[in-house]
């Protein structure tokens, strides 16, 4: 970072001087409590999940039949979303498909085309990982399928 | 009881034991996020941690006129969001706003974890930098932080935010290389 002469530097007064402290509160107990009602929200809507996952195929279908970029975008936001949910609704294997489809997408170089066959690879997995009810780690087949996702990917952005 | 700690992201570290817990009640936190489901998921934890003032906001657009009357603590702001993304909105945030809201503590919270996009929220003035799925731990810790060790503020004509640098060597005996002292806010 270059050095700025007219760099203003202000001091930050905490937050915790205008907190109270809260005796008797093991924060452990905080935390576990708010991962108990992150566990009870997502029980409470696997409904969504699915819909996500419906949604990404007719993306994919309608992508497949038409491969026009704005399909192709709004595949890719569907996706972006569902990475960021997965493991919240117990499917961590989702995360790892949506984070190898986008650094597939978000990597590739500049005016590559888009291989169809990989979009479809991805949107296979997330199918096959929600509709077998692949939860956690998966076992040893799904395990293996995100490893082959990850080296088709690194091998068509170039060993990377 | 954890009712599953079967995934070890969940699993609760016992590194805040004989820390202080604070009463995060008089937090104000403004959400910025267009998934509906992310924003119920962030008022569940937020409101197990105790933070009440909430407000919700599906994108720099809509965050904007909050931040006049609301005037956030903390904002935890998402990416990927539509008319105005969330590095557009920090940019915003750290260079338009009013003196209070420009010192905002913002956590960048998105499905993005690529080295680019950290060093692209940490340029833009972003505070902290947390990947979804988020977990109550990984929100937790980075509340903490900011609660306890807030980073001096940045101001030139290049970079307005949180100062860059996570580590002061102790170590450093050279020449102090900015001209002004620290001014408290």
């Amino acid at each position: 970072m270059s050095e700025e002469p007219n760099a203003k530097i202000r001091k930050i007064t905490p937050l915790a001087t205008r907190l109270p402290r809260k005796s008797g509160v093991n924060p452990n107990d905080v935390v576990a409590q708010a991962q108990e009602g992150i566990l009870a929200l997502a029980r409470s809507k696997t409904d969504l999940l699915q819909r996500n996952i419906a949604g990404i195929r007719r993306a994919w279908e309608n992508y497949d039949r038409n491969p026009d970029p704005e399909m192709l975008d709004r595949l890719f936001q569907l996706i972006h979303n569902l990475r960021g949910l997965g493991a919240t609704f117990g499917y961590p294997l989702i995360t790892d498909v949506g984070e190898s489809f986008g650094r597939y997408m978000i990597e590739r170089p500049a005016g590559a085309k888009v291989k169809p066959e990989i979009i479809k690879q991805h949107v296979d997995a997330l199918c096959s990982v929600f509709g077998q009810e692949m939860k956690g780690d998966g076992n040893a087949t799904a395990q293996a399928v995100i490893g082959l996702l990850r080296d088709m990917v690194a091998k068509e952005l170039g060993g990377t | 009881m954890v009712a599953d700690l079967s995934h070890s992201m969940f699993a609760v570290e016992s590194r805040y034991t004989g820390r202080p817990h604070y009463n995060l009640n008089r937090l104000k936190v403004l959400v910025v996020d267009d998934c509906r489901f992310m924003c119920e998921l962030l008022d569940c934890i937020l409101k197990s941690f105790g933070i009440d003032h909430l407000k919700y906001a599906g994108d720099g657009t809509e965050a904007w006129p909050i931040l006049g009357h609301f005037r956030p603590d903390i904002v935890i702001c998402d990416w990927e969001m539509a008319p105005q993304n969330g590095p557009e909105f920090v940019r915003r945030l750290r260079h338009e706003s009013d003196d209070e809201n420009r010192f905002a503590h913002v956590i960048m919270l998105t499905a993005y974890s690529e080295k680019q996009r950290v060093m692209h929220a940490r340029d833009i003035g972003v505070t902290e930098f947390l990947t979804k799925p988020v977990t109550a731990r990984d929100l937790f810790s980075r509340l903490n932080s900011i609660i306890e060790n807030p980073r001096p503020f940045i101001e030139c004509p290049t970079y307005h935010g949180p100062d860059r640098r996570r580590v002061r060597s102790i170590a450093y005996n050279g020449v102090e290389k900015r001209h002004h002292d620290a001014v408290a806010v």
